[in-house]
């Protein structure tokens, strides 16, 4: 019971410890995980049972540290899923047009506060020998292209439906990553090649059937079409992205300078 | 290929490739559906589908009997300024222009003041231009300019000129940054009728606040845009 005391905030000033608590000492090695990107926003930690195997620590530390972690915001429990590791942001609709680290290009707002969002996945894989999809991604012709198809969700609702493709070549085993849960942005930083610059065309269009069914709007509805090319910092081409959005949900925001 | 993209799907796309890599240009015609199911080597109901994924898109248009052609051009509209519809003039020439509707000075009401985080009640210029690309009229532009920094400003000073040129040529007023808004609504009696368009028709809202170098507001601007004559594009510098 006595250890379950410093669950709270690690600050009870009670009386100062020799040596940081163990518990302490685990929750370090788990923001570190999560800030080296070995644990990606969205991702799902192992169970407490087999983190407490991994590191041959007591089940109650391990339980303690991920309460301190949850209560600091950087891990969620989602009842009976387990323990997630928190998104950046979580009101933003990253659909694959923000750049997060500048104010270069467009980004999606939902409309509403306080909306969760979720993502449903279409269709994966891999593809090749399309020259469309290997001239947009700048790679030869047979080269694997890696495709992912999501919609994705506010409140449940589908706010957008996305088709995204980059070079299979940067991003192997990419197949295994959960995308439901982790951001496809935050993957592809943790791999060193995270879009940062774009190249965007946006039109208004009336919904395809195909769409309009993911989307659950009439046919002849329309939505906001987005084209793009995402480039990382050295330039290189690590994302297409055709993306088809709500307009009663969605809304675009954007800076320029000069 | 696999089963990620359906057979129409690829096709779709590599059609799309083939009018990028040939340079088709607008309202050009394309091979018949026949030529192209023997091009691809696919049946004839799957190249249809595959141009009706483009007709949808606004890439193609269809003409019963006739075939399928390239869709006239939208009108592109760059955001990677914020004089962006000075630079849309030069591309365009002399196909596009604009008509001053009104020109007045007001003051603040409740909901601008909101908008622009200035006092009720705050005198401005109110300009209302039609700005017209192709010779058809594609855009009512509402421009609230803080008359505090641009006194003198005159209707002569905006009609077909650049609003920012004279502002920065007058006033010494040069832009520092604004902040966008796109978002789609649906016209009002004034607006339709302007743009030529069925009150029901979707249109484009385009909002935006426009800071000069000291970083005071000098602009809030509201522009209304036909959904289906625009193309916005961002481009990496």
């Amino acid at each position: 019971m006595k250890k379950e005391q410093y669950g709270g905030d690690g600050t009870s000033g009670q009386f100062h410890l020799p040596e940081e608590p163990l518990y302490v000492k685990f929750q370090d090695i788990i923001m570190k995980k999560i800030e080296a990107g070995e644990y990606l926003p969205g991702e799902r930690l192992p169970s407490e049972r087999v983190l407490a195997e991994m590191y041959g620590i007591n089940r109650m530390t391990v339980k303690s540290a991920v309460n301190a972690l949850v209560s600091k915001g950087y891990l969620y429990r989602f009842q009976g899923k387990g323990t997630f590791v928190q998104k950046k942001d979580f009101h933003r609709l990253n659909l694959g047009l923000l750049s997060e680290s500048g104010n270069l290009g467009i980004t999606a707002m939902v409309k509403s506060q306080g909306v969760k969002i979720s993502n449903k996945i279409l269709t994966r894989g891999v593809i090749s020998g399309s020259r469309y999809f290997s001239g947009k991604l700048e790679i030869g012709q047979d080269d694997p292209v890696y495709s992912l198809h999501r919609i994705r969700y506010g409140n449940e609702e589908p706010i957008a439906v996305e088709y995204t493709y980059v070079p299979y070549g940067f991003f192997p085993g990419m197949e295994l990553i959960d995308f439901k849960n982790v951001s496809l942005y935050d993957y592809m930083d943790s791999k060193g090649q995270m879009p940062v610059a774009f190249d965007q065309k946006f039109r208004i269009i009336e919904v395809s059937k195909k769409e309009a069914k993911y989307l659950e709007l009439e046919q002849g509805q329309v939505v906001y079409y987005f084209e793009m090319v995402g480039l990382d910092s050295a330039g290189t081409v690590v994302e297409y992205t055709e993306s088809y959005t709500r307009t009663d949900k969605a809304e675009f925001i954007f800076d320029i300078k000069g | 290929m696999g089963k990620v993209l359906t057979l129409e799907v690829l096709i779709s796309k590599e059609i799309e490739y083939l009018l990028e890599a040939e340079g088709y240009k607008e309202k050009q015609k394309l091979p018949s559906e026949r030529e192209l199911a023997e091009y691809f080597n696919v049946q004839r109901l799957t190249i249809r589908a595959a141009l009706q994924i483009l007709v949808q898109k606004g890439i193609l248009v269809s003409r019963e009997r006739y075939g399928y052609f390239i869709a006239p051009k939208r009108v592109q509209f760059s955001l990677n300024h914020t004089n962006s519809f000075k630079l849309m003039i030069e591309r365009m020439g002399k196909t596009s222009y604009v008509k001053l509707l009104e020109f007045e000075k007001i003051k603040l009401n409740e909901r601008l003041a909101e908008k622009t985080l200035l006092a009720e009640g705050t005198e401005m210029f109110r300009i209302m231009r039609l700005r017209y690309g192709n010779k058809e009229p594609i855009a009512v532009e509402k421009s609230y300019i803080v008359w505090e920094l641009a006194k003198d400003l005159s209707e002569e000073d905006v009609h077909n000129k650049s609003l920012y040129e004279t502002l920065k040529k007058k006033y010494r007023l040069s832009i520092a940054h604004s902040s966008h808004r796109v978002s789609v609504v649906y016209a009002n009696g004034l607006e339709a009728e302007l743009l030529k368009v069925s009150p029901s028709k979707p249109l484009i809202k385009y909002q935006g606040l426009v800071y000069e170098k000291k970083g005071r507001l000098l602009e809030y601007f509201e522009t209304i845009l036909r959904s289906d004559k625009i193309e916005f594009i961002i481009q990496r510098d």
